[in-house]
């Protein structure tokens, strides 16, 4: 099959909040290269899920409603996946990089017989060749790969909370695709399902770290860096103070030179001076966000992003910030 | 007893990373070379697999010739024997390639109950391999597994997901991806390391594995990888202005576009 | 022919001690060099990875290898933390010296518990009156029943924190000179025996200290080797702990160079790294060049005892030059770092106090000089 056989910009993810993301990345693709753009809806509820990707831009949704869709499983969703997109052939197949959608995309592309790009930040159409380049963080964060496709489809899959959704347009014509496809029963089965447990520190290794510091006004106020902290899926950390002359933390928690040196992708320094002990303990982490109410704190020369700001009160405006982009009830 | 595949992989150690300032370019060459790490936390789950329920475990790895310390570092620690695919045909060839000679690889070594990976590596981080690996091969696929146990011919394992835990189970043959937090790789001895000169490792060829050198390599990969540039080091030093509101969204965007959140 | 290449069973054990040392050693270093306590924990996670063994056949539980790779283990667990380097060296010691002065009995008691971990031996030879020149020792052992009894007082010993048992030096021939001197083994518990700590100013988890002997009973099997013949053995056997001392300084020097190296290139002054200076550039020059010259040496003198060659002279080279060059450099890593390098949160004033006790600890420079002379100039040479 020839590359040019190969039309249309298709998106799914299996948590709706990102497939709206996905469908307003999909939307621009399609347009800069003048087709339609079409959307998977799988499992139940899949068909009142296909009116509103429309609303947010589908021209087309295929929905599969099969009792082995009903919860995500990656066998069968493999299955219809691939099946519908070697019948209707789309030249580009956008997933969402979930840690569902990561398994899915590689099994779905090999199927296909075609190539895959893992949690693309951007995604651009090249003028002649019609073809797909992506970049990719590599490295740890300390690189930035560019990669184009060599087949169709060409398979990405992107991070939650990059793009943003679009307007939702009420009355937005659509057509919506009932698959019917053969789909095998998937051959792992779910014994059970729980709440993830907090894990011991090991700040060293985290790849977000949330750190306070002198700003921080009484012990219990360490509850709300530990609720930022947890809504990200960080480590708490602290400058010197907290953890040597308060002992508000353990000495597990202390970033600087002379105790723990980090490496996260992202140190967000909340109400700490930066005194060079502790910068040069940060100095590997590839993006430090500081928060101080003192305009002058030399945290602000060695971070990236600042906000001048009391921590009692940009703490909780992140959070809102983080939930109304990012987080949502899956 | 459980007869296992290991696959696993070299990468540069990124702490050592340089940039060439007038291109901005990544240099890779000249750096030491390490074990991805995830895939020493699967090594490391075989081998207790291995001591718990016996069986035999084969390490397979795609890679330069020169990759040999890390294929003996792998059997140090407790592999039965490796498997190194070198060949210079393979160069650049992407993910679902390496997963299309590994399972012509695996193919031939003959009849397994699990194949263990580690969920992503250091260098690349896409977790790719795993489930491209479990098409080629037709087999149930059980990713980010945090912990794994053995039931008669059986897996059942813990999985880390964004939302929660699951815990799933499969039937004998099964592919494995596993998490750092799985478990801790151990250090081999120095008596390990002697006894690992001992241990049978196989080189196979494109052409040992019925590979054709078009279909792998850098011609035979759908992916294309066009530059890899370094990320600057210094410091933004932007300050987010406006309200607390309109900083702290401009913050989390920013984050999310730099891809650290 | 030359060779000077490690094998790649040696390199591939370097890595892994690495891997340990950096990860395990490294982050507590400075914490506990703060303290007075032997890092006990520590020790343990060394010998689960056979690293007081190393030396010690396999059928004893070692792990049968040469004295060579004792220096990589060394050389590595020094660059994260120089005192816990310290049994790994003790360690080879026993091992080599029950092996070749020990009874078959003493070999099956002792060296599998030392590569265990369980046994951790201190070297108890200096007296407050005497150190190197061990004629002049005054502790006795004398023959009682169908044993022995100690009288007398040991000091700057290593290990009176933690140390199972001593290698303990004492004279059966109160009479006569250094032929005078037998070996015993004495446990720490042994009624009679009692210690105190110094303080000192830097390796203070090695627990420098000493230990006086009041009518301390041990039964004729303690007796190692010969009568009369325990001085030869702290020159035959002991010798190489001069090339291991080496080592250790070695190590805790490349990792201060390694930090000015970091720091140099990220300090800026006048717009520009200071490591585009001269100034800095040059100093890290020439101890990167002296280090270089000091591990060949080393690795060399080992090398002659894996070989059963004489290396008395290579390693008091290496006893009285490296912990010197060793304290150098560690010196300029600190200034490098200015004011920085002088915060006691920082390591390199630590590795400098840790350092110096070795440029005293198992012989002077003086004493390494006569003997280097002595070995050059011939013995009518000695001024003694």
């Amino acid at each position: 099959m020839k590359n040019e056989e190969y039309r249309n910009v298709w998106v799914f993810s299996e948590v709706k909040e990102v497939a709206l993301e996905l469908l307003s990345l999909g939307r621009q693709l399609a347009d800069s290269l003048g087709v339609e753009l079409g959307a998977l809806a799988l499992g139940n509820g899949a068909e009142a899920q296909a009116s509103e990707y429309i609303a947010y831009g589908a021209d087309r949704v295929y929905v599969g409603q099969h009792p082995a869709l009903s919860r995500f499983s990656v066998e069968p969703y493999t299955d219809l996946i691939a099946g519908l997109a070697g019948q209707h052939r789309p030249e580009v197949l956008l997933i969402g990089a979930t840690k569902r959608g990561k398994e899915l995309a590689p099994r779905v592309a090999t199927r296909l017989g075609t190539g895959c790009a893992a949690d693309c930040i951007s995604l651009t159409i090249e003028g002649e060749s019609r073809a797909l380049q992506v970049e990719r963080v590599v490295y740890s964060g300390n690189a930035l790969a560019m990669l184009t496709y060599r087949n169709r489809p060409q398979v990405a899959t992107i991070p939650p909370g990059i793009f943003q959704r679009r307007e939702r347009e009420e009355n937005r014509p659509g057509e919506i695709i009932l698959a019917e496809l053969p789909i095998r029963e998937p051959r792992t089965r779910v014994r059970e399902v729980r709440e993830k447990e907090k894990g011991s520190v090991n700040i060293e290794a985290a790849e977000v770290v949330v750190s306070c510091g002198r700003g921080l006004n009484h012990p219990e106020d360490i509850q709300l860096i530990r609720e930022l902290a947890e809504l990200l899926g960080a480590e708490v950390g602290c400058s010197r103070p907290i953890a040597a002359d308060l002992q508000w933390l353990s000495e597990d928690h202390w970033v600087g030179l002379s105790r723990h040196k980090v490496r996260p992708k992202l140190y967000i320094a909340c109400g700490i001076s930066g005194q060079i002990q502790h910068i040069a303990g940060i100095r590997d982490a590839r993006i430090v966000l500081a928060i101080n109410q003192d305009d002058a704190a030399p945290i602000f020369q060695s971070a990236d992003y600042g906000i001048v700001g009391d921590l009692y009160q940009v703490i909780p405006a992140l959070k809102e910030a983080y939930q109304r982009i990012v987080k949502r009830e899956s | 007893m459980p007869e296992m595949i290991v696959c696993f992989k070299e990468v540069v150690d990124e702490r050592e990373l340089k940039v060439n300032p007038k291109t901005q370019e990544l240099m890779t060459e000249g750096i030491t070379r390490k074990i991805s790490d995830f895939d020493l936390n699967a090594i490391e789950e075989a081998i207790r697999i291995k001591e718990m329920h016996g069986g035999r475990a084969t390490g397979v790895i795609v890679g330069l010739p020169e990759c040999k310390p890390s294929i003996k570092k792998a059997l140090s620690m407790g592999l039965d024997r490796a498997c190194l695919l070198s060949d210079p045909a393979f160069a650049g060839s992407d993910t679902l390639t390496v997963a299309a000679i590994l399972a012509a690889a695996i193919r031939k070594l003959g009849p397994f109950d699990m194949i263990l990976c580690g969920e992503a590596s250091t260098d690349g981080f896409s977790a790719q391999l795993g489930p491209s690996l479990a098409e080629r091969l037709d087999l149930p696929q059980i990713t980010a597994a945090s912990q794994v146990t053995i039931e008669g011919n059986q897996v059942v394992a813990e999985r880390s997901l964004d939302d929660g835990i699951e815990v799933v189970e499969a039937s004998f043959p099964v592919l494995l991806s596993v998490t750092k937090e799985i478990n801790k790789p151990r250090l081999a001895t120095l008596k390990q390391i002697l006894a690992a000169s001992k241990k049978e490792v196989l080189e196979w060829k494109a052409a040992d594995l019925g590979l054709s050198t078009d279909a792998v390599g850098l011609q035979g990969s759908p992916i294309v990888l066009k530059r890899v540039a370094a990320f600057r080091m210094e410091r933004k030093n932007i300050r987010l202005e406006g309200t607390l509101a309109e900083a702290a969204e401009r913050a989390i965007r920013e984050l999310l576009r730099e891809g650290v959140l | 022919m030359l060779n000077l290449s490690f094998s790649e069973d040696q390199e591939l054990f370097r890595q892994m001690v690495r891997e340990f040392a950096q990860t395990e050693l490294a982050p507590g270093y400075l914490e506990r060099a703060k303290r007075e306590e032997a890092p006990r924990e520590e020790f343990r996670k060394m010998a689960e990875l056979g690293l007081t063994g190393i030396n010690i056949p396999e059928e004893y539980g070692g792990q049968g290898a040469d004295y060579v790779t004792i220096g990589i283990a060394i050389e590595e667990i020094a660059r994260a933390d120089i005192n816990c380097s310290y049994p790994i060296a003790v360690g080879g010691l026993g091992g080599g010296a029950f092996l070749k002065h020990g009874t078959p009995e003493q070999r099956e008691t002792w060296l599998p518990k030392i590569t265990r971990g369980e046994t951790l031996l201190g070297l108890a030879l200096t007296e407050p009156g005497c150190g190197s020149d061990a004629a002049a020792m005054k502790t006795t052992a004398l023959r009682e029943g169908d044993g022995y009894v100690l009288n007398g007082e040991k000091s700057s010993i290593s290990f009176v924190n933690c140390a199972t048992d001593f290698f303990l030096f004492a004279k059966t021939d109160p009479k006569a000179g250094a032929r005078g001197v037998s070996c015993f083994l004495v446990p720490m518990d042994a009624p009679g025996l009692t210690t105190s700590i110094f303080h000192d100013m830097g390796c203070k988890p090695i627990g420098r200290g000493a230990l006086a002997l009041k009518e301390v009973h041990i039964p004729a099997s303690s007796l190692m080797g010969q009568e009369g013949r325990g001085f030869h053995l702290v020159m035959e056997e002991f010798d190489y702990t001069k090339v291991l001392i080496g080592l250790m300084c070695l190590g805790t020097a490349q990792a201060a160079l390694e930090d000015a190296i970091a720091y140099a290139k990220e300090r800026k002054a006048f717009g520009k790294p200071i490591a585009r200076f001269e100034g800095v550039s040059f100093l890290i020059a020439e101890h990167a060049t002296r280090m270089e010259a000091a591990r060949l040496l080393c690795y060399q003198a080992l090398w002659l005892r894996d070989q059963g060659k004489p290396h008395t002279k290579e390693a008091s080279m290496c006893k009285w030059w490296v912990p010197k060059i060793s304290a150098e450099a560690i010196h300029d890593a600190l200034l490098i770092h200015g004011h920085l390098g002088y915060s006691d949160e920082y390591p390199l004033e630590q590795r400098w106090r840790d350092v110096l006790a070795f440029q005293i600890a198992d012989g002077t420079a003086q004493i390494q000089k006569i003997i280097i002379s002595r070995e050059i100039l011939g013995r009518e040479y000695l001024p003694y």
